[in-house]
Protein backbone atom coordinates (compact mmCIF):
# COMPACT_ATOMS: atom_id res chain seq x y z
CA UNK A 1 0.00 0.00 0.00
CA UNK A 2 1.28 3.48 -0.84
CA UNK A 3 1.53 5.70 2.25
CA UNK A 4 -0.68 8.78 2.25
CA UNK A 5 2.46 10.89 2.51
CA UNK A 6 6.21 10.31 2.53
CA UNK A 7 9.50 12.00 1.73
CA UNK A 8 12.52 10.47 0.03
CA UNK A 9 15.91 11.94 -0.78
CA UNK A 10 19.07 10.45 -2.25
CA UNK A 11 21.23 12.90 -4.20
CA UNK A 12 24.48 11.01 -3.49
CA UNK A 13 26.48 10.09 -6.57
CA UNK A 14 27.45 6.43 -6.28
CA UNK A 15 30.74 5.44 -7.89
CA UNK A 16 31.04 1.68 -7.60
CA UNK A 17 33.41 -0.93 -8.98
CA UNK A 18 36.95 -2.06 -9.53
CA UNK A 19 39.47 0.71 -8.72
CA UNK A 20 36.65 3.21 -8.20
CA UNK A 21 38.90 5.12 -5.77
CA UNK A 22 41.00 6.22 -8.76
CA UNK A 23 38.13 8.51 -9.77
CA UNK A 24 38.56 10.73 -6.70
CA UNK A 25 40.45 13.51 -8.56
CA UNK A 26 37.66 13.78 -11.12
CA UNK A 27 35.01 13.87 -8.40
CA UNK A 28 36.94 16.54 -6.48
CA UNK A 29 37.20 18.57 -9.66
CA UNK A 30 33.46 18.27 -10.24
CA UNK A 31 32.89 19.54 -6.71
CA UNK A 32 35.29 22.45 -7.16
CA UNK A 33 37.57 21.13 -4.40
CA UNK A 34 41.37 21.17 -4.50
CA UNK A 35 42.54 20.66 -0.94
CA UNK A 36 40.64 17.84 0.78
CA UNK A 37 41.17 16.78 4.36
CA UNK A 38 41.25 13.00 4.84
CA UNK A 39 39.54 11.69 7.96
CA UNK A 40 40.20 8.06 8.74
CA UNK A 41 41.34 5.68 11.48
CA UNK A 42 44.36 3.58 12.37
CA UNK A 43 42.73 0.38 11.11
CA UNK A 44 42.49 1.85 7.62
CA UNK A 45 46.09 3.08 7.73
CA UNK A 46 47.43 -0.27 9.00
CA UNK A 47 45.55 -2.13 6.27
CA UNK A 48 47.22 0.07 3.66
CA UNK A 49 43.92 1.47 2.38
CA UNK A 50 44.90 5.12 2.77
CA UNK A 51 47.62 4.49 0.21
CA UNK A 52 45.02 3.79 -2.52
CA UNK A 53 43.57 7.27 -1.96
CA UNK A 54 46.96 8.97 -1.76
CA UNK A 55 48.05 7.25 -4.97
CA UNK A 56 44.86 8.35 -6.72
CA UNK A 57 45.32 12.00 -5.73
CA UNK A 58 49.08 12.03 -6.39
CA UNK A 59 48.67 12.54 -10.12
CA UNK A 60 46.10 15.34 -10.07
CA UNK A 61 45.75 19.05 -9.45
CA UNK A 62 44.29 18.35 -5.99
CA UNK A 63 46.51 18.07 -2.90
CA UNK A 64 45.66 16.40 0.39
CA UNK A 65 45.57 19.33 2.84
CA UNK A 66 45.65 17.26 6.02
CA UNK A 67 45.20 13.70 7.24
CA UNK A 68 43.55 12.89 10.54
CA UNK A 69 44.01 9.15 11.11
CA UNK A 70 43.13 8.69 14.77
CA UNK A 71 39.33 8.62 14.64
CA UNK A 72 38.18 6.43 17.55
CA UNK A 73 35.44 3.78 17.17
CA UNK A 74 33.00 6.07 18.97
CA UNK A 75 33.74 9.58 17.85
CA UNK A 76 33.22 12.38 20.36
CA UNK A 77 32.68 16.13 20.56
CA UNK A 78 36.34 16.60 21.53
CA UNK A 79 37.58 14.67 18.48
CA UNK A 80 35.30 16.71 16.20
CA UNK A 81 36.66 19.96 17.63
CA UNK A 82 40.27 18.78 17.31
CA UNK A 83 39.81 17.85 13.65
CA UNK A 84 38.02 21.12 12.88
CA UNK A 85 41.00 23.06 14.26
CA UNK A 86 43.33 21.07 12.00
CA UNK A 87 41.05 21.66 8.99
CA UNK A 88 41.08 25.41 9.57
CA UNK A 89 44.83 25.62 10.19
CA UNK A 90 45.59 23.77 6.94
CA UNK A 91 43.10 25.74 4.81
CA UNK A 92 41.31 22.64 3.57
CA UNK A 93 38.25 22.99 1.34
CA UNK A 94 36.61 19.56 1.41
CA UNK A 95 36.55 16.17 3.13
CA UNK A 96 37.38 12.61 2.17
CA UNK A 97 36.15 10.21 4.85
CA UNK A 98 37.63 6.70 4.69
CA UNK A 99 36.42 4.09 7.14
CA UNK A 100 33.36 2.80 8.90
CA UNK A 101 30.51 4.77 10.41
CA UNK A 102 32.74 6.53 12.90
CA UNK A 103 35.09 8.11 10.33
CA UNK A 104 32.20 9.15 8.09
CA UNK A 105 30.05 10.47 10.93
CA UNK A 106 33.04 12.32 12.36
CA UNK A 107 33.60 13.99 8.99
CA UNK A 108 29.94 15.00 8.94
CA UNK A 109 30.22 16.42 12.46
CA UNK A 110 33.36 18.39 11.58
CA UNK A 111 31.68 19.59 8.39
CA UNK A 112 28.81 21.01 10.45
CA UNK A 113 30.94 23.17 12.70
CA UNK A 114 33.26 24.22 9.86
CA UNK A 115 30.32 25.34 7.72
CA UNK A 116 28.47 26.97 10.59
CA UNK A 117 31.72 28.53 11.84
CA UNK A 118 31.12 27.28 15.37
CA UNK A 119 32.89 25.11 17.91
CA UNK A 120 29.75 23.83 19.57
CA UNK A 121 28.34 20.84 17.72
CA UNK A 122 25.61 20.44 20.38
CA UNK A 123 23.91 23.55 19.00
CA UNK A 124 22.91 21.51 15.97
CA UNK A 125 21.63 18.33 17.60
CA UNK A 126 18.29 17.13 16.29
CA UNK A 127 16.62 17.17 12.92
CA UNK A 128 16.72 19.70 10.08
CA UNK A 129 18.73 22.32 11.98
CA UNK A 130 21.26 22.99 9.24
CA UNK A 131 20.39 25.70 6.75
CA UNK A 132 23.66 26.00 4.81
CA UNK A 133 25.15 23.78 2.14
CA UNK A 134 28.09 21.95 3.71
CA UNK A 135 31.64 21.60 2.35
CA UNK A 136 32.07 18.84 -0.26
CA UNK A 137 32.32 15.36 1.26
CA UNK A 138 33.44 12.17 -0.47
CA UNK A 139 32.74 9.05 1.57
CA UNK A 140 34.62 5.79 1.08
CA UNK A 141 33.23 2.97 3.21
CA UNK A 142 35.63 0.26 4.36
CA UNK A 143 33.24 -1.83 6.43
CA UNK A 144 30.19 -2.48 4.19
CA UNK A 145 27.57 -2.07 6.85
CA UNK A 146 26.91 1.36 8.29
CA UNK A 147 25.57 2.91 5.08
CA UNK A 148 26.72 6.29 6.37
CA UNK A 149 28.05 7.09 2.89
CA UNK A 150 24.45 7.63 1.78
CA UNK A 151 22.64 8.64 4.97
CA UNK A 152 21.56 12.02 6.24
CA UNK A 153 22.47 11.03 9.78
CA UNK A 154 25.60 11.56 11.84
CA UNK A 155 25.99 10.01 15.29
CA UNK A 156 28.60 11.47 17.62
CA UNK A 157 29.08 10.30 21.21
CA UNK A 158 28.68 12.49 24.24
CA UNK A 159 31.32 10.59 26.21
CA UNK A 160 30.58 12.49 29.42
CA UNK A 161 26.99 11.19 29.51
CA UNK A 162 27.47 7.86 27.68
CA UNK A 163 24.91 8.72 25.03
CA UNK A 164 25.05 8.84 21.27
CA UNK A 165 23.79 12.10 19.81
CA UNK A 166 22.05 12.04 16.44
CA UNK A 167 22.20 14.85 13.89
CA UNK A 168 19.92 14.58 10.89
CA UNK A 169 19.71 16.88 7.90
CA UNK A 170 19.65 16.39 4.15
CA UNK A 171 22.74 18.64 4.08
CA UNK A 172 24.65 15.82 5.80
CA UNK A 173 24.34 13.56 2.77
CA UNK A 174 27.81 13.14 1.23
CA UNK A 175 28.24 14.35 -2.35
CA UNK A 176 29.87 11.16 -3.55
CA UNK A 177 30.06 7.60 -2.22
CA UNK A 178 32.90 5.53 -3.60
CA UNK A 179 32.49 1.77 -3.35
CA UNK A 180 35.71 0.03 -4.23
CA UNK A 181 36.07 -3.68 -3.40
CA UNK A 182 39.72 -3.15 -2.49
CA UNK A 183 38.59 -1.14 0.51
CA UNK A 184 36.83 -4.09 2.17
CA UNK A 185 39.09 -6.98 1.12
CA UNK A 186 41.09 -6.87 4.34
CA UNK A 187 38.13 -6.73 6.71
CA UNK A 188 38.47 -9.67 9.17
CA UNK A 189 35.74 -12.35 9.08
CA UNK A 190 33.98 -11.42 12.33
CA UNK A 191 33.92 -7.74 11.46
CA UNK A 192 32.68 -8.65 7.99
CA UNK A 193 29.84 -10.63 9.54
CA UNK A 194 28.94 -7.94 12.09
CA UNK A 195 28.88 -5.08 9.61
CA UNK A 196 26.93 -7.12 7.07
CA UNK A 197 24.35 -7.94 9.73
CA UNK A 198 24.17 -4.22 10.48
CA UNK A 199 23.31 -3.67 6.81
CA UNK A 200 20.79 -6.52 6.93
CA UNK A 201 19.16 -4.89 9.97
CA UNK A 202 19.00 -1.53 8.20
CA UNK A 203 17.22 -3.12 5.26
CA UNK A 204 14.83 -5.27 7.30
CA UNK A 205 13.85 -2.59 9.82
CA UNK A 206 13.37 -0.02 7.10
CA UNK A 207 11.10 -2.46 5.26
CA UNK A 208 8.65 -2.90 8.11
CA UNK A 209 8.99 0.46 9.92
CA UNK A 210 6.24 3.07 10.11
CA UNK A 211 8.03 5.38 7.67
CA UNK A 212 8.44 2.75 4.94
CA UNK A 213 7.61 3.92 1.44
CA UNK A 214 7.81 2.48 -2.08
CA UNK A 215 11.22 3.98 -2.77
CA UNK A 216 12.85 2.75 0.44
CA UNK A 217 11.12 -0.62 0.01
CA UNK A 218 12.77 -1.10 -3.38
CA UNK A 219 16.24 -0.45 -1.99
CA UNK A 220 15.62 -2.55 1.14
CA UNK A 221 14.22 -5.52 -0.75
CA UNK A 222 17.10 -5.63 -3.21
CA UNK A 223 19.67 -5.15 -0.45
CA UNK A 224 18.29 -8.09 1.57
CA UNK A 225 18.49 -10.40 -1.43
CA UNK A 226 22.10 -9.47 -2.19
CA UNK A 227 23.10 -9.75 1.45
CA UNK A 228 21.43 -13.13 1.91
CA UNK A 229 23.25 -14.45 -1.17
CA UNK A 230 26.66 -13.08 -0.21
CA UNK A 231 27.15 -12.69 3.55
CA UNK A 232 28.37 -16.22 4.23
CA UNK A 233 30.73 -16.22 1.27
CA UNK A 234 32.12 -12.80 2.23
CA UNK A 235 32.98 -14.23 5.65
CA UNK A 236 34.39 -17.48 4.23
CA UNK A 237 36.24 -16.03 1.25
CA UNK A 238 37.17 -12.50 2.21
CA UNK A 239 39.48 -12.09 -0.78
CA UNK A 240 36.68 -12.62 -3.30
CA UNK A 241 36.40 -9.10 -4.73
CA UNK A 242 33.09 -9.83 -6.48
CA UNK A 243 31.44 -10.91 -3.24
CA UNK A 244 32.91 -7.93 -1.40
CA UNK A 245 31.58 -5.56 -4.03
CA UNK A 246 28.14 -7.16 -3.78
CA UNK A 247 27.98 -6.82 0.02
CA UNK A 248 29.28 -3.24 -0.14
CA UNK A 249 26.62 -2.34 -2.72
CA UNK A 250 23.92 -3.96 -0.60
CA UNK A 251 25.11 -2.02 2.46
CA UNK A 252 24.85 1.20 0.48
CA UNK A 253 21.37 0.29 -0.75
CA UNK A 254 20.30 -0.56 2.80
CA UNK A 255 21.72 2.81 3.85
CA UNK A 256 19.58 4.62 1.29
CA UNK A 257 16.56 2.66 2.51
CA UNK A 258 16.94 3.40 6.19
CA UNK A 259 18.06 6.98 5.67
CA UNK A 260 14.61 7.54 4.23
CA UNK A 261 12.43 5.24 6.30
CA UNK A 262 14.42 5.09 9.52
CA UNK A 263 14.88 2.06 11.74
CA UNK A 264 13.17 0.81 14.89
CA UNK A 265 13.40 -1.19 18.08
CA UNK A 266 16.44 -3.27 17.06
CA UNK A 267 18.46 -0.10 16.64
CA UNK A 268 17.13 1.46 19.84
CA UNK A 269 18.24 -1.60 21.81
CA UNK A 270 21.55 -1.62 19.95
CA UNK A 271 22.25 2.08 20.51
CA UNK A 272 21.51 1.69 24.23
CA UNK A 273 23.62 -1.47 24.56
CA UNK A 274 26.45 0.16 22.63
CA UNK A 275 26.29 3.35 24.68
CA UNK A 276 26.37 1.56 28.03
CA UNK A 277 28.36 -1.62 27.43
CA UNK A 278 30.30 -0.66 24.28
CA UNK A 279 29.06 -3.68 22.35
CA UNK A 280 29.98 -3.11 18.68
CA UNK A 281 26.94 -1.90 16.76
CA UNK A 282 26.92 -4.72 14.20
CA UNK A 283 27.16 -7.37 16.93
CA UNK A 284 24.23 -5.82 18.77
CA UNK A 285 22.21 -5.67 15.55
CA UNK A 286 22.85 -9.32 14.84
CA UNK A 287 21.77 -10.33 18.36
CA UNK A 288 18.60 -8.21 18.49
CA UNK A 289 17.34 -8.54 14.89
CA UNK A 290 15.24 -11.74 15.28
CA UNK A 291 13.80 -10.48 18.57
CA UNK A 292 12.83 -7.18 16.98
CA UNK A 293 11.13 -8.97 14.09
CA UNK A 294 9.23 -11.25 16.50
CA UNK A 295 8.16 -8.32 18.65
CA UNK A 296 6.60 -6.61 15.63
CA UNK A 297 4.83 -9.67 14.23
CA UNK A 298 1.36 -8.51 15.19
CA UNK A 299 1.64 -5.03 13.69
CA UNK A 300 3.99 -5.73 10.78
CA UNK A 301 3.69 -9.49 10.20
CA UNK A 302 2.57 -9.07 6.58
CA UNK A 303 5.58 -6.94 5.71
CA UNK A 304 7.97 -9.27 7.53
CA UNK A 305 6.34 -12.18 5.68
CA UNK A 306 7.09 -10.49 2.33
CA UNK A 307 10.77 -10.60 3.25
CA UNK A 308 10.74 -14.37 2.95
CA UNK A 309 11.10 -13.87 -0.81
CA UNK A 310 14.52 -12.14 -0.73
CA UNK A 311 15.60 -14.10 2.35
CA UNK A 312 14.52 -17.60 1.34
CA UNK A 313 14.12 -17.47 -2.43
CA UNK A 314 11.10 -17.89 -4.67
CA UNK A 315 10.59 -21.62 -4.15
CA UNK A 316 10.43 -21.43 -0.37
CA UNK A 317 8.27 -18.32 -0.58
CA UNK A 318 5.80 -20.02 -2.93
CA UNK A 319 5.71 -23.19 -0.82
CA UNK A 320 5.03 -21.34 2.44
CA UNK A 321 1.44 -20.33 3.27
CA UNK A 322 1.03 -16.60 3.80
CA UNK A 323 0.34 -17.04 7.51
CA UNK A 324 3.69 -18.77 8.06
CA UNK A 325 5.95 -16.54 5.98
CA UNK A 326 6.93 -14.08 8.70
CA UNK A 327 7.95 -16.89 11.09
CA UNK A 328 9.92 -18.54 8.29
CA UNK A 329 11.72 -15.26 7.57
CA UNK A 330 12.70 -15.01 11.23
CA UNK A 331 13.90 -18.64 11.19
CA UNK A 332 16.20 -17.81 8.28
CA UNK A 333 17.70 -14.91 10.21
CA UNK A 334 18.27 -17.21 13.21
CA UNK A 335 19.87 -19.80 10.94
CA UNK A 336 22.11 -17.08 9.50
CA UNK A 337 23.08 -16.08 13.05
CA UNK A 338 24.04 -19.68 13.82
CA UNK A 339 26.02 -20.03 10.59
CA UNK A 340 27.96 -16.83 11.34
CA UNK A 341 28.62 -18.01 14.89
CA UNK A 342 30.13 -21.24 13.59
CA UNK A 343 32.13 -19.43 10.92
CA UNK A 344 33.59 -16.59 12.97
CA UNK A 345 32.09 -16.73 16.47
CA UNK A 346 29.89 -13.71 15.94
CA UNK A 347 28.13 -13.48 19.34
CA UNK A 348 24.53 -14.70 19.40
CA UNK A 349 23.69 -13.54 22.93
CA UNK A 350 24.33 -10.49 25.06
CA UNK A 351 26.22 -12.71 27.50
CA UNK A 352 28.59 -13.79 24.72
CA UNK A 353 29.00 -10.14 23.79
CA UNK A 354 30.22 -9.37 27.31
CA UNK A 355 27.17 -7.53 28.64
CA UNK A 356 26.86 -7.84 32.44
CA UNK A 357 23.37 -9.00 33.46
CA UNK A 358 23.11 -6.19 36.01
CA UNK A 359 23.20 -3.63 33.18
CA UNK A 360 19.97 -4.80 31.54
CA UNK A 361 17.72 -2.43 33.52
CA UNK A 362 19.91 0.52 32.59
CA UNK A 363 19.92 -0.51 28.94
CA UNK A 364 16.12 -0.84 28.96
CA UNK A 365 15.80 2.69 30.32
CA UNK A 366 18.25 4.11 27.76
CA UNK A 367 16.30 2.32 25.00
CA UNK A 368 13.28 4.45 25.83
CA UNK A 369 15.29 7.60 25.05
CA UNK A 370 16.27 6.49 21.56
CA UNK A 371 14.56 8.25 18.67
CA UNK A 372 14.28 5.13 16.50
CA UNK A 373 11.49 3.85 18.76
CA UNK A 374 9.19 6.42 17.17
CA UNK A 375 9.38 4.51 13.90
CA UNK A 376 8.84 1.04 15.34
CA UNK A 377 5.43 -0.36 14.34
CA UNK A 378 4.62 -1.70 17.81
CA UNK A 379 4.72 0.50 20.89
CA UNK A 380 7.58 -0.33 23.26
CA UNK A 381 7.51 0.19 27.02
CA UNK A 382 10.49 -0.07 29.32
CA UNK A 383 9.12 -3.39 30.58
CA UNK A 384 8.90 -4.67 26.99
CA UNK A 385 12.49 -3.62 26.32
CA UNK A 386 13.69 -5.34 29.49
CA UNK A 387 11.84 -8.53 28.56
CA UNK A 388 13.55 -8.63 25.15
CA UNK A 389 16.94 -7.93 26.72
CA UNK A 390 16.45 -10.87 29.09
CA UNK A 391 15.46 -13.11 26.18
CA UNK A 392 18.54 -12.01 24.24
CA UNK A 393 20.84 -12.44 27.23
CA UNK A 394 21.56 -16.17 26.92
CA UNK B 1 8.40 40.26 6.65
CA UNK B 2 4.72 41.20 6.29
CA UNK B 3 2.24 38.46 6.95
CA UNK B 4 0.31 37.41 3.87
CA UNK B 5 -3.46 37.25 3.75
CA UNK B 6 -4.53 33.67 4.35
CA UNK B 7 -7.70 31.87 3.38
CA UNK B 8 -10.73 31.58 5.64
CA UNK B 9 -10.23 27.81 5.80
CA UNK B 10 -6.67 28.14 7.07
CA UNK B 11 -7.75 30.72 9.63
CA UNK B 12 -10.41 28.35 10.97
CA UNK B 13 -7.86 25.56 11.14
CA UNK B 14 -5.47 27.82 13.07
CA UNK B 15 -8.22 28.67 15.55
CA UNK B 16 -9.05 24.99 16.03
CA UNK B 17 -5.38 24.09 16.51
CA UNK B 18 -5.00 26.92 19.04
CA UNK B 19 -8.03 25.71 21.00
CA UNK B 20 -6.77 22.12 21.03
CA UNK B 21 -3.34 23.36 22.13
CA UNK B 22 -4.99 25.08 25.07
CA UNK B 23 -6.94 21.94 25.98
CA UNK B 24 -3.85 19.77 25.60
CA UNK B 25 -1.67 22.16 27.62
CA UNK B 26 -4.12 22.31 30.51
CA UNK B 27 -4.68 18.55 30.41
CA UNK B 28 -0.92 17.90 30.57
CA UNK B 29 -0.56 20.45 33.36
CA UNK B 30 -3.23 18.67 35.39
CA UNK B 31 -1.92 15.19 34.57
CA UNK B 32 1.60 16.16 35.64
CA UNK B 33 0.13 16.74 39.10
CA UNK B 34 -2.01 13.62 39.45
CA UNK B 35 -0.97 10.95 36.94
CA UNK B 36 1.87 8.65 38.07
CA UNK B 37 2.95 7.83 34.50
CA UNK B 38 3.25 11.50 33.55
CA UNK B 39 4.97 12.31 36.85
CA UNK B 40 7.46 9.50 36.20
CA UNK B 41 8.20 10.83 32.71
CA UNK B 42 8.59 14.44 33.84
CA UNK B 43 10.78 13.48 36.81
CA UNK B 44 13.60 12.61 34.40
CA UNK B 45 13.47 16.00 32.62
CA UNK B 46 15.89 18.77 33.64
CA UNK B 47 14.41 21.28 36.12
CA UNK B 48 12.98 24.47 34.60
CA UNK B 49 12.98 22.92 31.12
CA UNK B 50 10.73 24.75 28.70
CA UNK B 51 9.22 23.26 25.59
CA UNK B 52 6.90 24.50 22.87
CA UNK B 53 4.81 23.07 20.07
CA UNK B 54 4.37 25.45 17.20
CA UNK B 55 3.25 25.67 13.61
CA UNK B 56 5.57 27.17 11.00
CA UNK B 57 5.93 29.94 10.11
CA UNK B 58 3.66 32.06 12.34
CA UNK B 59 1.96 29.80 14.83
CA UNK B 60 -0.22 29.03 16.63
CA UNK B 61 1.96 27.92 19.48
CA UNK B 62 1.83 26.51 23.00
CA UNK B 63 4.61 26.38 25.58
CA UNK B 64 5.07 24.65 28.92
CA UNK B 65 7.67 24.70 31.67
CA UNK B 66 8.74 22.19 34.28
CA UNK B 67 8.40 23.84 37.69
CA UNK B 68 8.77 22.03 40.99
CA UNK B 69 8.43 18.66 39.30
CA UNK B 70 5.22 19.58 37.44
CA UNK B 71 4.42 21.11 34.09
CA UNK B 72 2.88 24.54 33.76
CA UNK B 73 1.05 25.74 30.65
CA UNK B 74 2.44 29.11 29.51
CA UNK B 75 0.21 29.98 26.55
CA UNK B 76 2.48 31.12 23.72
CA UNK B 77 5.37 31.24 26.20
CA UNK B 78 8.88 32.60 25.60
CA UNK B 79 10.40 32.68 22.12
CA UNK B 80 13.46 30.71 23.16
CA UNK B 81 12.73 27.29 24.63
CA UNK B 82 14.83 24.22 25.41
CA UNK B 83 12.78 21.89 23.21
CA UNK B 84 10.82 22.97 20.18
CA UNK B 85 8.62 20.69 18.10
CA UNK B 86 7.50 22.52 14.98
CA UNK B 87 4.87 21.39 12.50
CA UNK B 88 5.95 22.22 8.97
CA UNK B 89 2.62 23.84 8.09
CA UNK B 90 -0.90 24.31 9.43
CA UNK B 91 -2.28 21.41 7.39
CA UNK B 92 0.13 19.00 9.14
CA UNK B 93 -0.69 20.47 12.54
CA UNK B 94 -4.43 20.31 11.88
CA UNK B 95 -4.23 16.58 11.11
CA UNK B 96 -2.62 15.91 14.48
CA UNK B 97 -4.48 18.41 16.66
CA UNK B 98 -7.87 17.62 15.15
CA UNK B 99 -7.31 13.96 16.03
CA UNK B 100 -7.04 12.78 12.43
CA UNK B 101 -3.47 11.52 12.80
CA UNK B 102 -1.37 10.30 15.75
CA UNK B 103 1.66 12.25 16.94
CA UNK B 104 4.02 9.41 16.14
CA UNK B 105 2.56 8.98 12.67
CA UNK B 106 3.09 12.72 12.16
CA UNK B 107 6.73 12.30 13.17
CA UNK B 108 7.08 9.20 10.96
CA UNK B 109 5.80 11.18 7.99
CA UNK B 110 8.32 13.92 8.76
CA UNK B 111 5.63 16.50 9.33
CA UNK B 112 7.49 17.83 12.38
CA UNK B 113 10.94 19.22 13.12
CA UNK B 114 12.51 18.71 16.54
CA UNK B 115 15.06 21.10 18.01
CA UNK B 116 16.56 20.15 21.35
CA UNK B 117 16.81 17.11 23.60
CA UNK B 118 15.44 14.11 21.68
CA UNK B 119 15.01 12.00 24.81
CA UNK B 120 12.69 14.64 26.26
CA UNK B 121 10.88 14.87 22.93
CA UNK B 122 10.21 11.12 23.03
CA UNK B 123 9.02 11.38 26.61
CA UNK B 124 6.71 14.24 25.61
CA UNK B 125 5.29 12.17 22.77
CA UNK B 126 4.53 9.39 25.26
CA UNK B 127 2.70 11.92 27.47
CA UNK B 128 0.77 13.27 24.48
CA UNK B 129 -0.23 9.72 23.53
CA UNK B 130 -1.57 9.18 27.05
CA UNK B 131 -3.56 12.41 26.75
CA UNK B 132 -5.01 11.11 23.49
CA UNK B 133 -6.15 7.99 25.37
CA UNK B 134 -7.67 10.14 28.13
CA UNK B 135 -9.35 12.72 25.90
CA UNK B 136 -10.73 10.57 23.07
CA UNK B 137 -13.06 7.57 23.25
CA UNK B 138 -11.30 4.24 22.68
CA UNK B 139 -12.77 3.64 19.23
CA UNK B 140 -11.06 6.85 18.10
CA UNK B 141 -7.86 6.82 20.18
CA UNK B 142 -6.93 3.37 18.86
CA UNK B 143 -6.56 4.99 15.45
CA UNK B 144 -4.11 7.54 16.85
CA UNK B 145 -1.79 5.54 19.10
CA UNK B 146 0.02 2.28 18.47
CA UNK B 147 -1.50 0.54 21.47
CA UNK B 148 -4.32 1.73 23.76
CA UNK B 149 -3.28 0.74 27.29
CA UNK B 150 -5.84 -0.92 29.58
CA UNK B 151 -6.79 1.83 32.03
CA UNK B 152 -7.11 1.06 35.73
CA UNK B 153 -10.15 2.22 37.72
CA UNK B 154 -8.01 5.04 39.12
CA UNK B 155 -7.02 6.12 35.63
CA UNK B 156 -10.66 6.13 34.53
CA UNK B 157 -11.46 8.42 37.46
CA UNK B 158 -8.46 10.59 36.64
CA UNK B 159 -9.60 10.81 33.05
CA UNK B 160 -12.98 12.18 34.14
CA UNK B 161 -11.26 14.56 36.54
CA UNK B 162 -8.93 15.92 33.85
CA UNK B 163 -11.81 16.51 31.43
CA UNK B 164 -14.15 18.11 33.96
CA UNK B 165 -11.76 19.95 36.27
CA UNK B 166 -8.19 19.69 35.02
CA UNK B 167 -8.73 21.32 31.63
CA UNK B 168 -10.89 24.25 32.82
CA UNK B 169 -8.73 25.00 35.86
CA UNK B 170 -5.33 23.43 35.13
CA UNK B 171 -5.37 21.95 38.65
Amino acid sequence: MIPSYYEFINPVKIVSGTNAVDNIPHELDQLGAKRPMVITDQGVVMAGLLKYVEDAIEDSIATIGAVYDKTPPDSSLEVVREIAALYRSRNCDSFIAIGGGSAMDTAKGVNIIITENSDDLMQFIGADRLKNRLQPLIAIPTTAGTGSEVTLVAVVSDTANNVKMPFTSSHLLPNVAIIDPRMTLTLPPRLTAATAMDAMTHAIESYYGTQKNPMSDAYAFAAIKILRENIVNAVKNGKDAGTRLAVANAATMAGIAFSNSMVGLVHSLGHATGGICHVPHGVAMSIFLPFGMEYNLEKAGDHIGELLLPLGGSELYAATPKAGRAESAIKIIRKLQTDLYHLCELPMTLKDAGVPRNKLEQIAQATMDDGALTYNPEVVTQADALRILKLAYE
Amino acid sequence: MMKKTISFEKRIKKIIVKIVMFVLGKAIQSASRWDSIVRHEVARWPDNLTFALDVLPWGPRMAMKKQKGRLKYLGDGPKEVDLLISFKNIECAFLVFAGLMGTEQGAAERRTIVKGNLAVALSLIRIMNLMVVYLYPKFWSQRLVKRVPRLSLKQHALRVYIILIGIPTGI
